[in-house]
């Protein structure tokens, strides 16, 4: 396990400086000079030339590229032009709110997925199958945005059950934080649920069809055992996998989650920087999120291979 | 050959195969398949509709799509305005069909860019598997597949700028580039398959040259598992753009889109609902669509996944 676990974590290296060339890269591909861009037409030439040396754009791109390289490696990934704030520091503080989102999105979309897709599975062609397989096919193509809109019209303008935006800090109210968070959670795992339901559903059919679960039937076994003791298991692996795969879009999917319902996370981070061209800010956002995203994947087929020993000796 | 000119000069009639057309494989068969998965005609439908009413928006469109009547505004549906008007007294209807050209236009092309660069690298990866330039190119892919692909397509257009009237919008680059490693590992991995046929070793034996194996012999028969991904990569573009228009940073006003015009309408939820349903039901129907043509196109070309 110990020699799979560093084999991967090798194999990440190469992928981690890939990823942070593409983010250095993204600076330089605006049509024109990048600090003309940040400051406005009104800028000074003072003050251009003062931000390009903070920057370090006037210096030649190779060099640029070893700075930046050496900066991020001691964690330093620059500061915001507007604020002046340390990019790691504004990141770390909105970062909780991210989590939450993602792991409430998370646990709702698996709480609807899994029951459904097992009943689906062993109901097959059933009324509540039919319902569910068209549910996950029509929630697969709802983009999330109006998914948002329609669950603020309805549960926040139309029933005033729940607050349209805005976040309320844990510490300040719990019972605030948590109604706050029930729609932009929902709006986040739909598409999840939709995909995991999916195929759980074809997974578990796939197991329910191999000679093993005949051998259990043919034993006499209940179906409740055959289906949560036997075939269950399997069915599961890889369910485990699209998980994985689900929590990359999870965090891409926070970014537009976040903005509409005004949560001050990573990802209206990224998008508020963008409006106010604070690209040290959407640079070490960006660089942020996609490593996150890596050692989240990474640990998730730690896992993977932890519960299905096949994979480690592929 | 000889058999075949005399065919035609004579007025005899060459006797037909045996088997039936729908019996026979091939592209026609394939078609008749995919119109009998309902799903799949269902989706072939709805973007039809989209697609020509976009196309001739013009001469369909009940009112021009830019033109501000500001003593008509936010309107519910009408028999003038079947699907209200906005804030600026817009019909609604005719900027969803305008609308329709931005997130097609964004959906089919930023597909065929990631095709083409894609299915390109793929090729070549696959073909010389294990040397340099592909651990290089695979590399690359896996960076570029470590950014979720909103974020990077947002920072993309972030820094190509704001798409001036007119101008191709910049976030098909955005997706195009975003959506490259999807179709790069698709066919690398259906390359390294396919080259160990019979018929590409054939054809290295007779000394045919390795572009012309990797594009007569092996693109050939990696395309099925593309086109399943295609359909399914331009609803995700579709929706893509949509957001990315959504958060302001798609096609600029006037020009409409479905996302900026969710967007704008999110603004009057409490006054005029009604400003969502258009852009926000055009946006579901055409990925919907695509998703089930994709989804059909899989089921017919993939007859194991049928029935599960």
């Amino acid at each position: 396990m110990t020699r799979y676990i560093s084999k991967r974590l090798l194999a990440m290296l190469p992928v981690l400086f890939l990823v942070s060339f593409v983010v250095f890269m993204l600076l330089h591909l605006t049509p024109g000079d990048p600090a003309l861009i940040m400051l406005g037409e009104e800028a000074t030439p003072q003050n251009l030339a003062a931000l390009r040396h903070e920057l370090g754009l006037d210096q030649p791109l190779p060099l640029q590229f070893l700075s930046w390289m050496e900066h991020i490696v001691r964690g330093d990934l620059g500061r915001s032009i507007r604020t002046h704030q340390q990019v790691l520091e504004a990141i770390v503080e909105r970062l909780p709110v991210t989590i939450e989102l993602t792991a409430l999105a998370m646990l709702i979309s698996l709480f609807i997925a899994l029951p459904t897709g097992i009943i689906s599975a062993t109901r097959r062609n059933s009324f509540l199958d039919l319902f569910s397989t068209t549910g996950a096919l029509l929630g697969i193509s709802m983009p999330n945005f109006f998914l948002a809109i329609l669950l603020i019209f309805i549960f926040a303008v139309t029933l005033r059950w729940l607050p349209p935006i805005g976040y309320t800090p844990i510490q300040k109210d719990l019972l605030e934080n948590i109604r706050g968070m029930i729609l932009p959670a929902i709006t986040l795992g739909a598409a999840a649920s939709a995909i995991v339901a999916r195929l759980t559903r074809s997974s578990l059919l796939e197991v329910l069809s191999q000679d093993y679960v005949r051998t259990a039937q043919a034993k006499g076994l209940a179906e409740r055992t055959i289906i949560y003791t036997h075939a269950l298991k399997n069915a599961m692996i890889p369910v485990v996998t699209i998980i994985g795969l689900q929590i990359g879009a999870l965090i891409g999917g926070a970014v537009i989650t976040e903005t509409i319902f005004v949560l001050p996370g990573v990802g209206s981070l990224v998008v508020d920087s963008i409006f106010r061209r604070d690209y040290p800010l959407v640079q070490g956002a960006v660089l942020f999120i996609s490593i996150a995203h890596l050692f989240v994947n990474l640990v998730v087929d730690i896992l993977y291979a932890f519960l299905d020993p096949r994979i480690r000796y592929a | 050959m000889t058999i075949q000119s005399s065919a035609q000069s004579l007025p005899l009639r060459v006797p037909q195969p045996i088997a039936r057309p729908s019996e026979r494989g091939g592209a026609r068969d394939f078609l008749s398949r995919l119109l009998r998965a309902r799903l799949a005609g269902v989706g072939l439908i709805i973007i039809f509709v989209f697609t020509t009413s976009a196309i001739f928006a013009e001469n369909v469109s009940p009112y021009s799509s830019t033109k501000t009547t500001l003593t008509n505004r936010l309107k519910p549906p009408s028999e003038k305005n079947l699907l209200g008007t906005d804030e600026l007294g817009r019909d609604i209807l005719s900027r969803v069909i305008y609308g329709g050209r931005v997130s097609l236009q964004v959906g089919v092309v930023s597909v065929g860019i990631a095709l083409l660069v894609g299915v390109m690298l793929g090729l070549i990866a696959g073909y010389w598997s294990n040397s340099l330039l592909d651990n290089v190119i695979m590399r690359l892919m896996d960076a570029l597949l470590s950014f979720p692909a909103i974020v990077l397509a947002l920072a993309i257009v972030a820094t190509l700028g704001a798409s001036k009237e007119g101008e191709i919008p910049k976030s098909i680059w955005a997706i195009g580039i975003v959506t490259v490693p999807a179709y790069a590992r698709l066919t690398r991995g259906q390359v390294l398959t396919v080259r160990e046929r019979e018929y590409v070793l054939a054809a290295h034996t007779v000394g045919a040259p390795d572009a012309r194996i990797m594009l007569r012999h092996i693109l050939p028969n990696v395309t099925a598992p593309l086109i399943v991904q295609s359909s399914l990569g331009i609803a995700g573009a579709i929706l893509t753009e949509a957001a990315l228009s959504f958060l302001g940073l798609g096609v600029q006003p006037p020009t409409p889109s479905w996302g900026s015009m969710l967007s704008a309408g999110r603004g009057y939820l409490d006054i005029d609902p009604w400003l969502v349903v258009g852009p926000g039901a055009a946006i579901f129907l055409t990925v919907l669509g695509f998703n089930f043509l994709g989804d059909g196109i899989r089921d017919v070309l993939d007859p194991t996944l049928r029935n599960v």
